[in-house]
């Protein structure tokens, strides 16, 4: 009997990698600036007194306040857990996953960009669901895809994972068209998390974001590269074909090596520097490089801003 | 362009490969799926023209390369006469055999200018490591200093020194030796370890100036290259090729007669050659010649000097009248002696002085104290000859004279040979017999009797003698009896005389006869003297002829014409580079110096240590020499030895410019036969030689450095790139994430 590969734990295997669940199991995603939600310690919140709803337990870990432990609770399971409200958590944050055909590029050792994407976005969903947080999650290639929005629930972590096992690996990319819908939707301050190999106008993709950063959303962009795409390692005669159907091209990557490096180096530099400007989070990240190492980046990072 | 081996040009088919594999190459491309291909495409747009080219002229260096490699082995080669041969490229040796004769300085020097800028242009082409030496082709011998042209005798490397050095020299006034000069250059060359080595002459090739018997039998045994650098194939030019002079007459102003041989060294007849007599530097007469092509002609001066002595006489041709100004001038010392010593054997002595059988003849001669005579007489009976030595004298008179010892005949026989003249004077004592055996080599005509037509006391006397009757009023001695006044000498009565036998004619001249046909004086030409014999008395015995007034004029004038002359015919002909020997004897004790005709000092060294050994030196230039006796005395001033003094001039083959044929000389100098000049051993090219020149190496070169351009044009650039950082010991930079 084979599992049911849209099953649960199926999905768990797939993208959420032990290793790195182990090892991040200690960190907490923090919001960077305050933000609504009030949970002791973590996020500052500008709603105190605000009615609160006990809306779930979650196991005590290390950093939860004390005050918090559900002693009835130990009582009975001999465990320490932490009552959770409803309002409690006012992290909001929004994977935006590129699902587009760029995205179903691996080098040779490589996995495809978008598994590791996926991988990613699991292993940040986890890691945001554990600590309480609400995540949402927008699959997107050409145009919005499928949109979860954010939730806390422990059970949410499924649906990412089918929201994740759906990215078609497809068709054109533009992030601008996702992020404009998602900004339609977008009520309360929150977290977005665009998880892109950013083959896109890089220009127009950058607009839109600063205009979410101006709408008090913080935006922290994971750029996904495979190593080819920076080396162009290929030899001999070599006929490219597109991934979004663009036309193809009969080169000797010799030829071209150095040119479209340095095109390639202008791309990186431009979205680099044009999320700084922006005061967006860019974290740059080849498909080679462990993951928990690309999430220690982004974790690292906001602790720094604390 | 030639091919060697042409079958190999079928590889010419293999050009067509890199366009194949160009084409297969396209559909064997690899497809490859690849997201961020908005770049490629837009590096690709970018770059899209110089890969185009860079591709086309990858093509192209590959097709070049597959069409040389198949023409290199055809092994073609071009026939040119300029360019390098693979032998060529060899290290070579090389001896420039320059011809620096008189016959060089054609045409104003442009013959020369001509070998100086050939051999530079050959030295510019030589390689660092070819070696050169430099002859010089005139004739010069070997060990004496050259001057101005300084030959170097050692192959160098220096190849400036050659250009150097001929760039000091000019042409000299010197003959060709070619045959010497092409065997001093085998000669170094033999001792050169170059792999190649070679003689190029540059020269005018004169035939002259070669002469085959001085090059080894079996040719040089090196390759020779001439440079033929002749204005034309035919040179024309006129030259006095000698000159002599001859003295008509003695007295205080002797008569000479100077000619110059002018020869025509051309194919055309040369008409109005206009020939100049300078004397002292004082052009005293000029004659227009004419010369037919390839002969030479002789321009006659009469001239009367004014004063005794030495005249420096130049013979000289128009200014600008050929191209050649060397052989143009030929100088010529004259000598005048100074009197005419004359011996008088009398055969019948009187004491009574106008019945001597010589009173008359020397009253003739000489006419007494106070006398400014130029003729000295001295007389002498038969019986004191032994005191006497004929070679003292310019003329030994034999009047009446019956026998002479044989050791005085073989003497005076010597005595005419070299130069001195004999007069026999018929008489009574004369018997034909004896005569005949004792002076048959002397006498013009043997003497066969006396005739006695009548005797003086005789009343018939005037019906029976004979009277001088014709004359060769063409001699010099009758020349003035042809003037008013001359024909008294036909007024002569002779009543003796003797009969000669008839001989072939030729051997003997009659200047006078008689009447009745019997010649009266006759001379003959023997070695560089005359004789001449008298039939006649010069008493009053046989004619009356010592009273009559043409006694006088003709006694003189018989004894000067007979008298030893002076001539150019003794004296040596000089040609510069020529070694001059002067008889020490003759020079006497003292310090002798030599003036050029410049008045440089020359010290001439003795030929050995033989204490008479003649003093030696090497004229370098044209013109009038000097010797002069320098005293022993500090401030004494030097004298000039006025008898030794002679001229210098251009040796006469140096005129002849008529080149060696090419054939023959191929052939002479490659030791071949000159009927087949395809044999012998060694290379000979004649001028400018046409050349295979081989270009497959040049074209080898070309693939090579084609590959080399492919490769690098060809390779990878991250390989090169990877090999330069590695070379620079970088390491290779990846981009940055």
């Amino acid at each position: 009997m084979t599992s049911d590969p849209t099953d649960s734990s199926s999905l768990r295997e797939r993208f959420l990698d032990p290793t790195v669940v182990m090892r991040m199991g200690g960190l907490l995603v923090r919001a960077r600036s305050v933000v609504e939600g009030a949970i002791a310690g973590m996020h500052r919140s500008p709603h105190k007194g605000s009615s609160v709803e006990f809306a779930e337990y979650k196991e005590y870990a290390p950093g939860d306040e004390i005050k918090h432990i559900d002693w009835k609770a130990f009582g009975k399971s001999d465990r320490y857990y932490v009552k959770q409200f409803e309002d409690e958590t006012n992290l909001r944050a929004y994977m935006v996953l590129d699902g587009s055909g760029s995205m179903n590029f691996a080098s040779e050792g490589c996995p495809t960009k978008l598994e590791y994407a996926q991988t990613l976005a699991a292993s940040f969903a986890f890691l945001m669901l554990r600590q309480g947080d609400a995540v949402g999650a927008l699959a997107f290639d050409d145009q919005p895809g499928l949109m979860l929005p954010p939730s806390s629930k422990s059970t949410h972590l499924t649906d990412i994972l089918h929201v994740l096992e759906s990215l078609p690996g497809d068709g054109r990319t533009d992030i601008a068209a996702a992020l404009q819908a998602l900004a339609e939707r977008l009520r309360r301050r929150g977290m977005l998390v665009i998880i892109s190999d950013m083959l896109d106008d890089a220009e127009r993709v950058m607009t839109i974001a600063r205009v979410m950063r101006k709408r008090r959303q913080e935006v922290a962009i994971f750029h996904i590269i495979d190593p080819a795409e920076l080396d162009l390692p290929y030899e001999g005669l070599t006929i490219f074909e597109g991934l979004e159907g663009e036309e193809d091209l009969l080169v000797d990557p010799d030829d071209i090596r150095d040119r479209y490096r340095e095109e390639m180096r202008a791309h990186l530099n431009q979205i680099e520097t044009e999320c700084r400007e922006g005061d967006i989070e860019y974290f740059r990240t080849v498909t080679t490089r462990p993951l928990e190492l690309a999430l220690m980046d982004f974790i690292v990072g906001r602790l720094q801003v604390r | 362009m030639n091919f060697l081996n042409p079958l190999f040009l079928i590889g010419l088919l293999a050009a067509a490969l890199p366009i194949v594999i160009h084409l297969i190459n396209r559909r064997r491309a690899v497809r490859r799926k690849f997201p961020a291909i908005e770049f490629l495409l837009r590096s690709q747009k970018r770059l899209a023209r110089r890969l185009k080219v860079r591709q086309l002229v990858l093509l192209a260096l590959r097709v070049a390369a597959l069409l040389l490699i198949p023409l290199a082995m055809a092994r073609p080669y071009l026939i040119s006469d300029s360019g390098t041969t693979e032998a060529d490229r060899m290290p070579t040796a090389i001896v420039f055999v320059v011809d620096d004769s008189a016959s060089m300085g054609y045409n104003g020097r442009a013959v020369w200018d001509r070998a100086v800028s050939a051999v530079d242009d050959i030295i510019s082409e030589l390689r660092p490591w070819d070696r050169v030496a430099l002859v010089y082709a005139s004739d010069w011998p070997s060990g004496a200093p050259l001057g101005e042209d300084t030959p170097i005798p050692e192959l160098t490397d220096a190849h400036n020194d050659v250009s150097t050095a001929l760039s000091k020299a000019i042409p000299s006034e010197r003959g060709t030796d070619l045959a010497r000069a092409l065997r001093t250059g085998a000669e170094i060359l033999a001792a050169s370890d170059q792999p190649r080595r070679k003689l190029i002459l540059v020269s005018d090739l004169q035939k002259s100036g070669l002469d085959p018997t001085d090059l080894p039998v079996d040719g040089l045994g090196i390759p020779v290259e001439v440079v033929d650098v002749r204005d034309a194939p035919a040179q024309a030019n006129l030259a006095i090729v000698g000159a002599n002079y001859e003295q008509q007459s003695a007295g205080a102003r002797p008569e000479f007669s100077i000619s110059a041989t002018v020869a025509n060294h051309s194919d055309q007849d040369a008409s109005g050659v206009e020939v100049h007599l300078v004397i002292d530097g004082e052009d005293v007469a000029s004659g227009l010649v004419d010369v037919p092509a390839g002969k030479t002609a002789a321009q006659l001066f009469n001239h009367t000097f004014d004063r005794k002595g030495l005249h420096r006489a130049e013979l000289r041709l128009a200014r600008g009248a050929d191209a050649l100004e060397a052989d143009n001038v030929y100088f010529l010392p004259i000598h005048l002696a100074q009197r005419v010593r004359v011996l008088m054997v009398n055969g019948d002595p009187r004491s009574v002085h106008y019945q001597d059988e010589l009173y008359y003849m020397e009253r003739a001669l000489y006419p007494g104290k106070g006398s400014t005579s130029s003729i000295i007489p001295e007389i002498t009976g038969i019986d004191g000859l032994a005191s006497y030595t004929f070679a003292d004298y310019d003329v030994v008179l034999l009047a009446n004279v019956e026998k002479l010892p044989r050791a005085s005949v073989r003497e005076l026989v010597d005595f005419v040979k070299a130069g001195g003249g004999l007069l026999f004077i018929a008489g009574d004592n004369v018997n034909p017999e004896v005569y005949n055996n004792l002076f048959g080599e002397l006498l013009p005509k043997p003497i066969r009797s006396i005739k006695l037509l009548a005797r003086q006391d005789d009343p018939d006397a005037p019906l029976k003698i004979t009277r001088m009757g014709q004359m060769d009023t063409t001699h010099p001695v009758f020349k003035v009896f042809d003037l008013p006044g001359g024909e008294t000498i036909q007024a002569v009565s002779v009543y003796s005389y003797l009969l000669l036998e008839p001989t072939p004619s030729g051997e003997s001249r009659i200047l006078l006869s008689y009447t009745d046909g019997a010649p009266a004086l006759l001379e003959r030409e023997l070695g560089e003297g005359r004789s001449a014999l008298l039939t006649t008395t010069v008493d009053r015995d046989w004619s009356d002829l010592p009273i009559k007034t043409a006694f006088l004029p003709l006694r003189r004038r018989l004894v000067r014409y007979l008298a030893r002359r002076s001539t150019s015919a003794e004296a040596s002909e000089r040609v510069v580079a020529a070694k001059v020997a002067l008889d020490a004897a003759a020079l006497g004790r003292g310090r002798i110096e030599v003036r050029d005709p410049e008045g440089g000092r020359i010290v001439p060294a003795p030929e050995s240590t033989a204490p008479d050994a003649p003093l030696t030196f090497i004229p370098r230039t044209t013109g009038h020499y000097r010797v002069m006796r320098v005293p022993d005395a500090p401030d004494a001033e030097p004298s000039e030895i006025v008898e030794m003094a002679f001229a210098v001039n251009v040796a006469a083959p140096e005129a002849n410019l008529a080149p060696y044929p090419a054939d023959e000389l191929s052939a002479l100098l490659s030791g071949g036969d000159p009927d087949n000049p395809s044999a012998g051993n060694a290379t000979v090219a004649i001028d400018t030689p046409e050349k295979r020149i081989g270009v497959w190496s040049s074209l080898l070169f070309l693939v090579t450095l084609i590959l080399l351009a492919e490769t690098i044009l060809g390779t990878r650039r991250s390989v090169l790139i990877k090999l330069w950082n590695r070379v620079r010991g970088r390491s290779n930079p990846e981009l940055d994430v």
